[in-house]
């Protein structure tokens, strides 16, 4: 099977519209928390969210119509991406698309049901539109598993490639900000209502917000073979169920994610250098998945740097993993990693080595990115720097 | 590798209309897919430990009923009073993970959304990952819900749930034999001879080695001779899918022979191989 390795990306998230944007702005502390303007949150107790704020081509501002909002968002981060890797769009050529997402165009089924309009949903919409929009002829894929679908989009552009199934792939992930997740989780006590603090010990929940990111996926030879910018290879990935509770996440779980993670790389626990962590700011997951850390890593947890960027992008749903991807990704090319930020005092049930509000230097090889999900489902994705050989998977 | 149907399991609505007990907390695709993945897992029978078993639903629609639940509760009740239990099942992925609670599954779980194409992409990611060795048995569940796939153009759906369980199975195993599925990323390839030519190619065969057991197109366009039990209903989501799979398995596990099973839409051909042939 071919190794695979990332030669493009691209983002919109409510630090920028762009990955250099994004990047920037993480590595400076800046948060994308502000009040919300997209929905009515009038009713509600909480008023605050991560939105993209920036304009787009195309793309409705925050208040205007949502219809065709996450559409936008993902176009303009696949064009990056594909501009990033200088992919030619050959239309001999395979180039697939895999999009994880939540509620896909919700935007406009809201609009359309305030609207007195019938209910209609169509998830592969946002697909649908991108390949037309890029005349791709590759396989197609839409995930929907709620907050992992970012690393499923991941996981099955991987595959697509290492069974020969397509040339190049792009994955991504997209949600906005809805009325739906916005009450639901409100009604769940899982918000927090000024800021998301991963890992602390005074953490509320969590602080939505929405954006969009794409990797340009190709085998090793072929990247080689064009030139391409080799930013990073995935190695492998983990995927596990609780099956046990839909929204009570279980360590167990989580770490049997990461454990068919590291197995599906050919890894031991020991060679994991960072973790991305879900990290959402929920009490119930930030302990889970530090239970489920020591049950992977046992004692090195403690010394295992590990950081969650929700703190400053908010939790973009279906786009979060694939955001974190690309992030990872600049942590592996730069040697820098994100930090958690607004983090005043560790969790003492959370007895990891969480990197608090600052960035911080460190040589990664492999680092291992989380997503979790309501109804039990788990995934870990395993990312690894660019070695420059061109043998078998190192 | 040899991937094996080694039970089915329907819910299909008006016929079947009593869900199990104890799922009247769950919105109706939920209960309708746990239904059908009950019965297909009471006939699969013992298999793989319960961490290498995980569940693939195929779907459009699943959230559609949950999610207007919620905003007429919300409607009814206040934005702040809203009932904490109707959220979670406002995502696609709510049904994976009812089915892998009710039967203990903490093998992978995964959602495919792709319209049309949707039973074929569950059944591809459930071939990797049996071919990976994530999971050695995959619960396999389309579930739709009228009206909420209705309006998609060309549509007229089933609305109910169908489970399909696959296994690696090794010569000796009885079921129908997954062959392979290929696909074709061509506009119009359904109607093109070398596109179908190609498809069969890559799986090893040539066009009169089968009975083609579903044909997507317009039923002026079908071949001569093809068997599609389904063409009347006109229907085309990931349930049709799966019940040309029930009715391929009916068909050939007692007579022998191949049949191919075909899918297509917005520029997509999935062309699934699937063989009754007793191997000896």
């Amino acid at each position: 099977m071919s190794r695979v390795v990332i030669t493009g990306l691209g983002a919109v998230t409510a630090l920028g519209t762009s990955v250099a944007e994004t990047w920037a702005g993480l590595l400076a502390g800046r948060s994308g928390e502000g009040p919300v303007q997209g929905i009515d949150v009038t009713d509600l107790p909480y008023q605050m969210a991560c939105e993209v704020r920036q304009a787009l081509p195309g793309a409705p501002a925050p208040s205007g119509p949502r219809k065709g909002r996450a559409t936008a968002f993902l176009r303009q981060a696949v064009l990056e991406a594909l501009l990033h890797s200088k992919l030619p769009l050959d239309h001999g050529e395979r180039i697939g698309l895999a999009v994880g997402t939540t509620m896909g165009e919700i935007g406009g089924v809201e609009e359309g049901i305030a609207n007195g309009e019938p209910l209609q949903i169509d998830p592969g919409g946002i697909a649908r539109s991108i390949e037309s929009q890029f005349a791709l002829n590759g396989p197609s894929w839409t995930l929907t598993n709620a907050c992992a679908a970012g690393n499923y989009a991941i996981a099955k552009a991987y595959d697509d490639l290492r069974f020969g199934r397509a040339d190049a792939m792009i994955a991504g992930g997209v949600d906005i900000i809805s009325w739906v997740a916005f009450t639901g989780f409100g009604s769940l006590r899982a918000m927090a209502r000024e800021q998301c603090r991963p890992f602390d010990r005074n953490r509320e929940g969590i602080m939505l917000g929405e954006g969009a990111a794409a990797l340009l996926l190709e085998p090793l030879e072929r990247a080689l073979a064009r030139r391409a910018p080799i930013l990073a290879e995935v190695v492998g990935y983990g995927f596990s169920c609780d099956a046990r509770h839909p929204t009570q996440p279980d360590p167990s779980g989580m770490a049997l994610a990461m454990q068919r993670a590291l197995a599906s790389a050919g890894l031991v626990p020991d060679q994991i250098d960072y973790v991305s962590a879900h990290g959402t700011g929920t009490p119930n997951n930030d302990r889970a998945e530090s239970q489920a850390m020591q049950a992977v890593f046992g004692e090195r947890s403690a010394h295992l740097p590990i950081s969650s960027i929700k703190a400053q992008l908010g939790h973009t749903l279906g786009a979060a993993s694939a955001i974190e991807a690309v992030i990872c990704t600049q942590a592996l090319q730069t040697g820098l990693l994100p930090a958690t930020m607004h983090l005043q005092e560790l969790d003492p049930a959370c007895p990891l080595d969480v990197i608090p509000n600052e960035p911080r230097k460190a040589e990664v090889r492999y680092l291992l990115s989380n997503a979790y999900a309501f109804g039990g489902n788990n995934s870990s994705l395993v990312l690894a720097a660019w070695d420059g050989t061109e043998g078998g998977q190192p | 590798m040899r991937i094996r149907l080694r039970s089915t399991g329907l819910h299909l609505l008006p016929d079947s209309p009593e869900t199990l007990s104890g799922l009247r907390r769950l919105p109706l695709p939920a209960r309708w897919a746990c239904t059908a993945a009950a019965a297909a897992i009471q006939k699969a029978g013992d298999g793989p430990p319960s961490d290498e078993s995980g569940v693939l639903v195929a779907t459009n629609a699943a959230s559609a009923d949950p999610i207007r639940t919620f905003l007429l509760d919300a409607q009814t009740n206040g934005a702040r009073l809203v009932n904490p239990t109707l959220f979670p099942e406002t995502v696609m992925n709510a049904v994976a993970g009812h089915i892998a609670i009710r039967h203990g599954l903490r093998g992978p779980t995964a959602t495919f959304s792709g319209g049309r194409l949707a039973g074929m992409q569950a059944i591809q990611g459930a071939i990797d990952l049996l071919a990976t060795g994530q999971l050695r048995r995959a619960i396999l569940c389309a579930v739709e819900q009228q009206p909420w796939t209705q309006t998609l153009e060309g549509y007229r759906p089933l609305e109910g749930a169908i489970c399909l369980v696959l296994e690696e199975g090794d010569r000796s195993a009885e079921g129908l034999l997954i062959e392979g599925l290929t696909w074709i990323h061509q506009a119009g390839a359904l109607s093109s001879p070398g596109a179908l030519q190609q498809a069969l190619a890559a799986l090893g065969h040539r066009p009169n080695d089968l009975v083609i057991a579903r044909w997507p197109g317009q039923p002026s366009t079908r071949p001569r001779g093809l068997y599609d039990p389904w063409a009347d209903r006109g229907d085309a989501t990931g349930l049709s899918t799966f019940l040309a799979i029930q009715e391929a398995a009916e068909l050939l596990v007692e007579s022998g022979g191949r049949a191919w099973i075909l899918d297509e839409a917005d520029g997509h051909l999935a062309a699934l191989l699937v063989s009754g042939e007793a191997e000896r």
